[in-house]
């Protein structure tokens, strides 16, 4: 729960903590214009002002894109770079007058256009549609312009942008419905290691934090870490068969290159005692212990995955120790008052028990009641799960 | 403005420039080719529609060299004559020396060899042609009787120009 300012004041004053007097006089101090001036509705501002930057970028990269069939490579090159230009220019100017979070939007969208130039200017001259250096190079630029401005929003867009430079490198022409997409589907490709990824951006975002310059980078890390580490190993309960379809590595220089660099992340973040409370250290081994076992490959297929598809109680073992590792999550998230933690605890067991429910529900298709009594039990599960998670959750807050 | 600023600016603006520079210069500087098409399927992500050029001329690679190329994770390079359509010449792995009346592209031997016997060979650099918006179905139809306007460089880089009728 969040205390609003004057719940807070009424709650201190009935401690005895605060006097009236003194009450009054924060009370006056947060009227004040300077204050206002300064931080008055910044988060709404950025709000909007962050979803304006995005839409407009999103709008002059199609308006572009659709109206320049009659120019020539010449002039749709300067209306690219005048369209930068004036996006900078701007957010320069909006700085210089101290509309900051207006300023700060722009410089987002500043990203955007540039990205968009890359991409369009990749267009002009027909480069490949899994163009990896496209995203690459919008990422540096992003993460440059996130250097300069230590605002965590260029995180957001750089990290993505990354990955799918890692995912179109070494990719197929791209051809067909959803080829610019293959990377995510292909046993070649960084599938298989998505959960790995997860964790070298999970340690690439310690070794950030304890670098004030970079510190920018390190929630968005964390964040995309988190969802890239559960996800994949969440989707292999879905079906026996999956495992084996997920986890089987081609074996390419990528796939290596990523599982040494996480490794080698995670043995500096503890050889550097980065990761300091006990709780915390076992549970990212035991993490990294699991996915490595599930990439333990022998003949092209991952030993693992076969095992699991040619034994059903083997693979109920399996779903049973993610869904402990989930719970485990939630009461990791809080022991160390981590919100995001047990977020991601308690979304990671409540799809694992979705899913299971649906099995279960096929295989007892016919009896009706298995569906009604399913259903009021995942109804009863949801409203017991989120009044847990407010109350835990109010409770690291105050 | 900080110097950090400043820098990324430079940065960004740097990066831009040199997406667009090299295939300026191959433009500049290259042999022009054509090459006979085939095969279509428009709209990409973030750039909109586009043709998927497949060429004729890359079946003529052997198939011990598309497969070797494959393995070993190497390029294929094809050498051409500029005649329009242009004529296979030869392949190799190496780069080649071109002659007069020659030109040559960087090929990629792609998976489908492993299950069909066929030599898939791809040139990654001219394999999409961008269009105006919503004409990617009306180009499929005349597909077959195209050529693809490329220029090279001697080193086997190539920037497609136009698509036209044989």
């Amino acid at each position: 729960m969040s205390w609003t300012t004057q719940q807070a004041l009424e709650y201190w004053q009935k401690k005895g903590l605060l006097t009236a007097k003194k009450a009054q006089e924060l009370r006056s101090a947060l009227s004040d214009d300077t204050h206002m001036s300064e931080h008055g509705m910044p988060r709404a501002v950025s709000i909007f002002a962050t979803i304006g930057a995005i839409l407009v970028g999103l709008g002059i990269l199609l308006f572009i894109g659709s109206h320049w069939t009659n120019m020539t490579p010449l002039l749709r090159i300067l209306v690219l770079l005048g369209g930068y230009c004036t996006v900078a220019l701007s957010a320069l100017a909006t700085e210089k007058r101290g509309w900051g979070r207006t300023s700060e939007a722009l410089w987002l969208l500043t990203d955007i256009v540039f990205g968009a130039n890359i991409m369009l200017l990749a267009q002009i001259f027909h480069y490949s549609l899994t163009y990896w250096q496209g995203p690459f190079l919008w990422m540096i630029g992003t993460l440059a312009m996130g250097y300069a401005r230590q605002e965590r929003v260029h995180a957001y867009l750089a990290v993505p942008l990354g990955i799918l430079a890692l995912g179109w490198i070494d990719s197929g022409p791209g051809w067909f419905m959803g080829g610019q997409m293959e990377f995510l589907g292909s046993s070649n490709n960084i599938l298989p290691v998505l959960s790995l990824l997860g964790m070298a951006l999970i340690f690439s975002s310690i070794l950030t934090k304890t670098t004030a310059r970079w510190d920018f980078l390190s929630e968005a890390m964390q964040r995309y870490g988190m969802i890239l580490a559960i996800i994949p190993v969440l989707i292999s309960t879905i079906d026996i068969s999956i495992p084996q379809e997920m986890f089987s590595m081609g074996g390419t220089l990528k796939q290596y290159i990523i599982i040494v660099c996480t490794y080698g992340l995670s043995a500096l973040v503890f050889w550097k005692g980065m990761v300091v409370r006990s709780e915390l250290k076992a549970y990212t081994l035991t993490a990294l212990v699991l996915f490595g076992i599930l990439l333990l490959q022998r003949g092209g297929q991952s030993i693992v995955g076969y095992t699991l598809d040619t034994n059903p109680l083997l693979y109920f073992l399996y779903v049973l120790v993610v869904f402990a590792f989930s719970l485990w999550g939630v009461w990791l998230g809080m022991l160390i008052q981590s919100a995001k933690m047990f977020n991601i605890g308690i979304f990671a067991t409540a799809v694992i028990i979705v899913i299971q429910y649906f099995s279960w529900t096929f295989i007892l298709l016919d009896k009706s009641l298995a569906f009604i009594l399913g259903g009021i039990l995942l109804i009863v599960m949801t409203i017991f799960i989120e009044k847990k998670r407010r109350s835990v959750l109010s409770s690291f807050d105050s | 403005m900080n110097k950090s600023l400043k820098l990324a600016l430079a940065l960004q603006v740097v990066i831009m420039i040199s997406v667009f520079i090299p295939p300026l210069l191959t433009k500049a500087t290259g042999t022009e080719v054509y090459l006979e098409t085939e095969r279509v399927d428009p709209r990409a992500l973030v750039r909109g529609d586009y043709v998927a050029l497949s060429y004729p001329i890359t079946n003529k690679v052997p198939l011990e060299i598309a497969r070797k190329a494959f393995d070993e994770g190497k390029m294929v390079y094809v050498t051409v004559s500029l005649d329009r359509p242009a004529k296979y010449i030869s392949a190799s792995l190496e780069k080649p020396k071109i002659t007069e009346g020659q030109a040559c592209l960087s090929a990629k031997a792609d998976q489908a060899i492993s299950w069909d016997n066929t030599v898939r060979v791809t040139f990654p650099q001219i394999a999409q042609f961008f269009v105006p918006e919503g004409t990617g179905k009306d180009i499929e139809q005349d597909l077959s009787n195209m050529v693809a306007t490329a220029v090279t460089t001697k080193s086997c880089n190539a920037v497609l120009l136009s698509l036209d009728y044989l």
